[in-house]
């Protein structure tokens, strides 16, 4: 039979069925042991663990008894994070999961057919957290709400919980792969091994995936505590969670079905996973809490997996010839283009850099980025020619070496913003906006990351071609102003090791 | 980790420059031709520094892959192999600094078998040690650099000089054994080679004491070899076939 994931706010009630008896079932799980592949608690620690961060919030205690050092091995910190494995393990951790769910759901007397639901955030009057998810107690008032964690802070860290931060740009790329640093990180991510929790985020997983998590986690204001979701380590004991990557997943169907283009990677590596590379071997535990390994190339086609979602209609993005008309294109040649075979992108190539150690505390930081002159006059050259029909450059902003102590800090990133400009009346000159989500374990210096933080990538290419239409690209620097959305105290700093430009030709 | 994906320029020459530093070291041991030539070679500082230059470019220029791209994708298109190159001057500067403890014991003619002994007793307690691992994990660091004049050269510099001196901490105690070994040099050379690529495939981990053997690399050739050996139409690394499994 085919499973059908349906939109939580389109339910027909706050309670119901299906969230009703996801309750239930969370309810159940929780009553299991840590040490059983099939409790809450195991399947969390699967995305990821931290014995401080869960002792302090109560999710681990002195009387637990953990597995064995090799299932521990085996199962937990497997979270596939700033990889292009981002996107298949979710699903695969999400299909288990969801059948653990179902097994407990038809033991508690519920329907077999019982589905996920999805939180499609992006939705008009969909953006606030669902109903059952607010509610402290059941829908008859009585007991704890099992799918109600106190931990949830919302973007203004007042506990008013709404996605207000994510957007759908990334659906918009039409390569899956991309670099590790400078150029396009694709909608998928750059090529790693094994990486729970990398350095360089894949576009579609830095937005909307990364700002849904500190969005809903938040940091709480007067506390400075951290929400569930705004940490990989305590991010899946919160049960929204799953419906957040239920439309995570969703959206990656979404992205494949809404063009020829769009294709997942062909590569052995990423069919085969990584185990090829002497890797571990994604596995999540199955009802019976046996072992269900998986690799990427068995989980891209929903209808082998069973199930569905009820909503895959495309999402709307600018057409490529979009970009060309406005640089001059003639309409007929933009369409041309448009047709002509994709061509992977060339090797980035870096166009300026800011000095190094940028600290960004209390409102934000500025900072400046200069140019050198060869690669700045390339770049220019190559949007002039576009008119002429050649296919112009794309251009990339990149924060390297993000370290912070803590995650949840969420940033918007203006290019070229005056210094006595508002940023709030100029969203033409927004590069992006970005999470801290999982920069925290990335900052460890004995940490998997050795310390090496998280980069970002925004692409510029909007703002490039329209300084470059103004005469304003050609400059010797360019200012980037990063404007935290809540103010960042000291002793929680982040520090960006360097703001480079890079140019990368089709 | 992550790869070299379109730099192969940079990859043909990592790989070249080894296979000439190994060639270069096969010559140097056929011409040894008696003991004589071995002890002769041992006391002359000058020769124990040439070899000692030859065994880190053909150990360590493997290992040097990661660090490099970092330098070359972060440096400007016109500094790229300027940087590279300070980068690596300052790497075997550091090691080279290490060369005059090698020379001082390769000039020891009494007992080596006794401090060879002794030199593979410290490299086990090394390995199993926290400093150890955490001179691994820092062999990882892939720090900004600037990327105009002056401090672009110094930050190419420094990185090198950082790396170098994590590296050689992390791996000294195993490089002087094997000068200290009077026998069988190219081969013990050739299986630490082997090993230290090994070493630094693994992911960083928490600094402990602990009997660390570095299994990544077995464990992609017994995911890729026989595919390989059995005329795969795919090359290395690529061939792995994860086995069919029941959906749940």
């Amino acid at each position: 039979m085919t499973y059908v994931r349906k939109n939580v706010w389109e339910l027909g009630d706050d309670w119901a069925d299906p969230i009703l008896w996801y309750a239930r079932a969370v309810a159940d799980m929780k009553t299991r042991p840590l040490a059983d592949p099939t409790s809450w608690r195991f399947y969390s620690a699967i995305h990821g663990i931290d014995d401080d961060l869960w002792r302090k919030y109560k999710y681990l205690n002195d009387t637990d008894v953990k597995p064995s050092d090799d299932v521990i091995a085996e199962y937990w910190e497997q979270c596939q994070h700033a990889t292009w494995y981002f996107l298949p393990w979710h699903r695969g951790y999400l299909l288990t999961f969801e059948a653990v769910v179902r097994a407990a759901v038809v033991r508690l007397g519920g329907p077999a057919d019982w589905s996920l639901p999805y939180w499609n955030y992006s939705k008009l009057n969909q953006a606030g957290l669902p109903p059952g998810f607010q509610s402290q107690t059941w829908p008859d008032g009585k007991g704890p709400n099992p799918l109600y964690v106190v931990e949830r802070y919302g973007p203004a860290g007042d506990g008013n919980v709404a996605v207000v931060n994510a957007t759908l740009d990334p659906m918009a790329d039409h390569v899956f792969i991309g670099e590790y640093l400078g150029g396009t990180k694709g909608f998928g991510g750059p090529i790693t091994d094994f990486q729970n929790a990398g350095n360089s985020f894949g576009d579609f997983e830095n937005q909307p995936h990364n700002t849904v998590h500190t969005d809903v986690g938040g940091i709480g204001r007067t506390s400075r505590g951290r929400g569930l979701m705004t940490d990989p380590d305590t991010a899946a004991l919160d049960p929204i969670f799953w419906l957040h990557h239920a439309n995570i997943d969703r959206l990656w169907e979404v992205w494949r079905l809404s063009s020829p283009e769009n294709l997942n990677p062909t590569q052995p590596k990423w069919i085969n996973g990584p185990t090829g590379q002497g890797n571990p071997k994604f596995v999540t535990p199955k009802p019976d809490g046996t072992a269900y390994e998986y690799h990427p190339g068995q989980l891209t086609d929903l209808t082998s997996l069973g199930y569905t979602y009820d909503d895959l209609l495309p999402v709307a993005v600018p057409a490529p010839s979009d970009r060309l008309i406005k640089l001059g294109v003639s309409l007929i040649t933009a369409k041309a283009f448009e047709e002509q075979p994709m061509v992977p992108p060339g090797e980035p190539e870096l166009v300026g850099a800011s000095a190094k150690g940028i600290n960004v505390v209390g409102a934000g930081a500025d900072a400046q980025v200069t140019l050198d002159q060869a690669p700045r006059k390339a770049l220019a050259m190559s949007l002039q020619n576009a008119s002429l029909g050649e296919q112009p450059d794309r251009v990339y902003l990149n924060l390297e070496n993000v370290t912070a102590p803590a995650d949840g800090a969420v940033f918007k990133v203006y290019v070229a913003l005056k210094s006595r400009q508002n940023p709030k009346n100029h969203p033409d000159l927004l590069a992006g906006t970005i999470a801290l989500f999982g920069v925290r374990k990335a900052s460890k210096p004995d940490g998997r990351h050795a310390g090496n933080g998280v980069n970002y990538t925004l692409d510029i290419t909007k703002i490039a071609d329209r300084l470059h239409l103004d005469g304003a690209l050609d400059v010797k620097q360019l200012q980037v102003r990063i404007v935290s959305t809540e103010s960042v105290p000291a002793n929680e700093a982040v520090k960006i090791g360097r703001i480079s430009i890079y140019r990368q030709s089709p | 980790m992550h790869h070299l994906p379109g730099r192969k320029p940079l990859a043909r020459a990592i790989v070249g420059l080894t296979v000439v530093a190994w060639a270069a070291l096969l010559a140097r041991d056929a011409s040894m031709m008696n003991e004589m030539d071995v002890r002769h070679a041992a006391s002359d500082l000058s020769g124990v520094l040439v070899q000692w230059l030859l065994m880190l470019s053909a150990m360590m220029l493997p290992i040097l892959a990661v660090p490099v791209k970092h330098v070359y994708d972060r440096s400007l298109k016109r500094h790229r192999f300027r940087s590279v190159g300070l980068f690596v001057l300052a790497y075997f500067a550091i090691w080279s600094a290490s060369g005059v403890l090698v020379a001082w014991l390769s000039a020891l003619s009494h007992s080596r078998w006794l401090i060879f002994t002794l030199a593979c007793f410290i490299v086990l307690i090394w390995h199993c040690s926290p400093g150890k691992q955490r001179c691994l994990n820092r062999c990882h660091a892939l720090p900004s650099l600037c990327a105009f004049g002056l401090r672009a050269d110094v930050d190419a510099l420094g990185f090198g000089l950082r790396h170098g001196t994590w590296c050689m901490w992390s791996c000294l105690p195993l490089m002087i054994s094997i000068t200290l070994l009077p026998e069988w040099h190219l081969v013990t050379m050739a299986a630490v080679a082997v090993w230290i690529f090994a070493e630094r495939l693994e992911l960083p981990r928490r600094p402990v004491w602990s009997c660390r053997v570095p299994l990544r690399l077995w464990r992609m050739a017994c995911a890729n070899v026989p595919a390989f050996l059995s005329g795969g139409a795919n090359r290395l690394l690529l061939t792995y076939e994860a086995k069919p499994v029941t959906l749940p």
